[in-house]
């Protein structure tokens, strides 16, 4: 029955609609009263140099963009368009300083990124 | 049409050089994003909520007619707002900045037939990406309904005024199918298993979608069964006609030019800026008009900065306005009326060939 009910309002579960139904914007207040960015736990270490992959532990040197880079090591994040529009390879840089391949401008860690027009300033940590 | 063709006062030179402003616009409002952006999108989520609950709550009283007529009202604008302003913006990665678990791109769920994983593959690749690329981009049509003289007549184009009513009626489940290719399956072209997957995500989110509104809810109004399923089910044929309008008034009035896939090949940046003007159209009118809209009101904004947030199109559109007029670029706009008007006349003019 529990089952049943939570596939009632699948994907997120009875619950979970319940309680957005109810929480109004209190619940999307508290959740914005978080800061922009949280801390991550992550096991790798920022490397002295390249890319460090924190979940499978992967690392690759820069090629290019931060997709070409981790493609090159073998990793294939999912990805569409490769030119910053559809936002399928949205992932998180953990930590580091990437560029914007389009406008130059830095986006630091912990953010999410688009790994087809960023590339990295320096060492950095992606969640991989 | 090829992108230099439908330009050809502009060198390649110039070209690059629109792309380079329209790239410095870009990192400015960028570099601006923030608490605006934040309180602006959470803001319209608790309006979203509310509107949801109450109509909800006053469909319950759905036998005293002024409640039954306020909760579809509220329930209509709640599903507008959250597949218009929320869901199709939030599903760009507008929001993703902010880092808020409710907020995820990638994960956004909507108050609609269609999976949103299926959705953004349709719509934030193939769509945004390829904009009215004839064969790539299916939003052209939607494979049923003939919308430019480049698309081959065919006999059942005959048929397109109906076609586009249906739609329009039907919205959801046209946008559901969207993903599915119906006419490449019909042709015995579409992969098998790639087809089990999504009927399976299709049938899993209609069957949820249909639980809430047609049995669940109308369950739970007891003797006003039928009074909270009507309201329901004229909540999504508002929220169908209103996405249909806003959607087919994007791309689809006079003026607005489409293009083969073999001039859309090797495009350099600036002439991908430049097929996204020549191929959107926007919709003027007032400021609840826009977020009623999801500020697709600025079409050709949103094509030029899909992942930008979508409130934010209104005082880039004064750039961008400046730029196409110094660059001898028509700038698409009209009222409503006008739009839609010219979108109808055209479904209606190329039923024939």
């Amino acid at each position: 029955m529990t089952v049943l009910v939570d596939r009632l309002f699948s994907p997120h579960g009875a619950r979970a609609y319940l309680r957005w139904l109810t929480s109004g914007a209190h619940a999307a207040a508290v959740a914005s009263a978080r800061p922009v960015t949280q801390p991550m736990e992550n096991r790798a270490e920022t490397p002295d140099e390249g890319i460090e992959m924190a979940r499978s532990g992967v690392s690759a040197p820069v090629v290019g963009s931060l997709l070409e880079s981790v493609e090159s090591a073998g990793l294939t994040p999912p990805n569409r368009c490769r030119r910053g529009v559809c936002a399928t390879c949205t992932t998180n840089l953990v930590r580091g300083t990437v560029r914007d391949l389009r406008t130059g401008h830095l986006i630091e860690g912990p953010a999410p990124v688009r790994l087809c027009v960023t590339e990295p300033c320096g060492p950095v940590v992606v969640d991989l | 049409m090829s992108v230099l063709a439908a330009a050809p006062h502009l060198s390649p030179e110039q070209i690059e050089e629109l792309g380079r402003e329209l790239d410095d616009l870009r990192r400015r409002t960028v570099a601006d994003l923030g608490q605006r952006d934040r309180d602006y999108i959470v803001g319209v989520l608790g309006a979203q909520r509310r509107l949801e609950l109450a109509g909800r709550a006053l469909l319950f009283a759905g036998f005293l007619p002024p409640a039954w007529l306020a909760g579809t009202v509220a329930l209509s604008l709640s599903k507008i707002l959250d597949n218009m302003e929320v869901g199709h913006n939030v599903m760009h990665g507008q929001y993703d900045f902010l880092d808020d678990p409710e907020l995820v791109g990638t994960e956004f769920e909507w108050d609609t037939a269609c999976p949103a994983e299926q959705w953004r593959h349709t719509h934030n690749f193939e769509h945004h990406t390829f904009t009215n690329v004839i064969g790539r981009d299916r939003d052209v049509g939607y494979a049923v309904i003939r919308v430019t003289p480049e698309q081959p007549w065919r006999p059942q184009n005959l048929a397109n005024p109906a076609y586009a009513a249906a739609l329009a009626v039907l919205f959801q489940y046209g946008v559901m199918l969207h993903g599915v290719e119906v006419e490449k399956v019909l042709a015995g072209d579409k992969e098998r298993g790639e087809l089990i997957d999504q009927l399976r995500a299709i049938g899993s989110k209609l069957g949820s979608q249909a639980l809430k509104d047609y049995v669940l809810f109308p369950a739970l109004a007891g003797p006003s069964f039928l009074l909270t399923l009507g309201a329901n089910a004229t909540a999504n044929l508002v929220r169908n006609l209103w996405a249909f309008t806003i959607i087919f008034c994007g791309h689809f009035p006079d003026g607005v030019a489409t293009f083969t896939e073999e001039e859309a090949a090797e495009e350099s940046r600036g002439q991908w800026y430049l097929r996204q003007i020549l191929g959107s159209a926007n919709i003027e009118g007032s400021q609840l008009f826009d977020v009623l809209s999801g500020n697709l009101s600025y079409q050709i904004e949103h094509h030029l900065f899909p992942d930008l947030p979508a409130h934010r199109y209104a005082e880039m559109s004064v750039e961008v306005r400046d730029i196409c007029q110094r660059y001898g670029l028509a700038y698409n706009a009209g009222g409503l009326v006008s739009q839609f008007g010219s979108v109808i006349r055209k479904i209606v003019r190329l039923a024939l060939p």
